[in-house]
């Protein structure tokens, strides 16, 4: 077969380009093992446009209600995985950010989820009365919750991570004293 | 107007593709829990190679010229692992006896005959590997003894005997759509090597006239 030949057929070019980057979408697909179309589609944007805001928020967006669902259906761990990509994403689109709102909407999704994902570790490191709670767990949530509040954020995320904080701080507290008020 | 091998070429990029579809699409894997990629392991892997060897051997699939016929046959080769991971049982006791009884039984069948022959056997055997794993598997496992953690410790040993007897992972039905569509574009591509058109030509020794071989000439 005249290998010059084959390739400058227009199909065989067009074939083989095609196959090659349906085989890169496949590796990537299987690599990136998404859950859900939307994750899909997030996931290709992101690809497209890696340094586009938009992009990285839908994508922290698609991200965090992806891992609310997961949360709902009680899986905590990889709730919590979700939701530190998510995070990660949120972060990056603050700093792809072209001017103080976008950089302002950027810090406000990342706040919601790093609250959120601090208020699932708090959930899953309570233990009923006569058991030890997670303590190292329950030292982590309280540092991402006060590295919420160095962040400006609007006066209602500030409230959660406020109140946040003080139930993380009061669950720290030995035995029986967490039912006592801290003021 | 093109001259024949490159329309060979043509048909032997095209099979790489609906191979390519074929393979993400078997790997695919919906269950209640999620999504799940799988990938063949090397039981599948070492299958898939004897089973490419005989598609080539009795000219199933046509004998590659160049590379762009070899780049079908590796493309068909994934697909033919995944296809594979997609129809054999879980691993566990059901998966060895089954590998077994192919690997001793299977082969004598599907080395001799005409190749029309060896693709109605391989359905066949597509036919009772889905049986198996989709319906013989999955009814079973719901009834053999009591569920985890029920009957006093008794539901947990059933369990274990359930595992070591087939490691079964429930599937949505929509899962087991994807599989079908899987199947049916491994036998497009297959139509698409299938020797004896003028465009690609068949391995020495494997021409026959067949009812289907007449047909494939007319595509």
């Amino acid at each position: 077969m005249n290998e010059r030949a084959v390739l400058r057929d227009p199909w065989v070019g067009g074939g083989l380009a095609l196959l090659a980057l349906l085989t890169f979408g496949a590796a990537m697909l299987y690599r990136g093992a998404p859950q859900s179309f939307a994750e899909v589609r997030s996931d290709a944007r992101v690809a497209v446009r890696p340094a586009a805001f938009e992009q990285r928020m839908a994508r922290a967006e698609e991200r965090k209600q992806a891992a609310s669902d997961i949360a709902s259906a009680g899986d905590t761990v990889e709730a919590l995985r979700v939701y530190a990509a998510a995070g990660e994403e949120a972060w990056s689109a603050r700093g792809l950010a072209r001017d103080p709102a976008e950089a302002a909407a950027g810090t406000e999704l990342w706040a919601e989820i790093v609250l959120d994902r601090s208020a699932l570790m708090l959930a899953a490191a309570s233990s009923p009365w006569w058991r030890r709670d997670d303590d190292p767990a329950l030292r982590d949530a309280l540092a991402r919750v006060e590295d919420v509040l160095v962040h400006p954020t609007s006066p209602a995320t500030r409230g959660r991570a406020e109140t946040l904080a003080a139930e993380i701080r009061n669950k720290l507290r030995p035995g029986p004293l967490e039912w006592l008020p801290l003021r | 107007m093109a001259s024949p091998p490159v329309t060979g070429a043509r048909r032997a990029v095209g099979a790489a593709l609906i191979f390519l579809g074929s393979a993400v699409l078997a790997g695919v894997l919906l269950t209640p829990d999620g999504v799940r990629y799988r990938t063949p392991g090397l039981v599948e892997g070492v299958f898939a190679l004897l089973l490419t060897y005989v598609l080539l051997l009795r000219g199933v699939w046509a004998r590659p010229l160049g590379w762009p016929g070899w780049l079908a046959v590796a493309y068909g080769t994934a697909a033919n692992a995944q296809v594979l991971e997609l129809l054999l049982p879980p691993p566990g006791v059901v998966e060895w006896v089954v590998v077994f009884v192919l690997a001793f039984v299977s082969w004598g069948a599907l080395t001799s005959g005409p190749r029309t022959r060896l693709v109605a056997s391989l359905a066949s055997l597509a036919l009772l590997l889905a049986l198996l794993r989709y319906s013989v598997i999955p009814v079973l496992w719901a009834r053999i003894g009591p569920a985890p953690g029920t009957a006093f410790g008794l539901g947990d040993a059933a369990e274990s005997l359930r595992r070591v007897l087939a490691d079964h992972e429930p599937t949505l039905p929509s899962g087991q759509l994807l599989g079908i569509a899987a199947l049916a574009l491994w036998a497009l591509g297959t139509r698409l090597l299938w020797p004896g058109d003028g465009s690609l030509p068949p391995a020495p020794g494997t021409e026959e006239r067949g009812g289907l071989d007449r047909g494939a000439g007319a595509v």
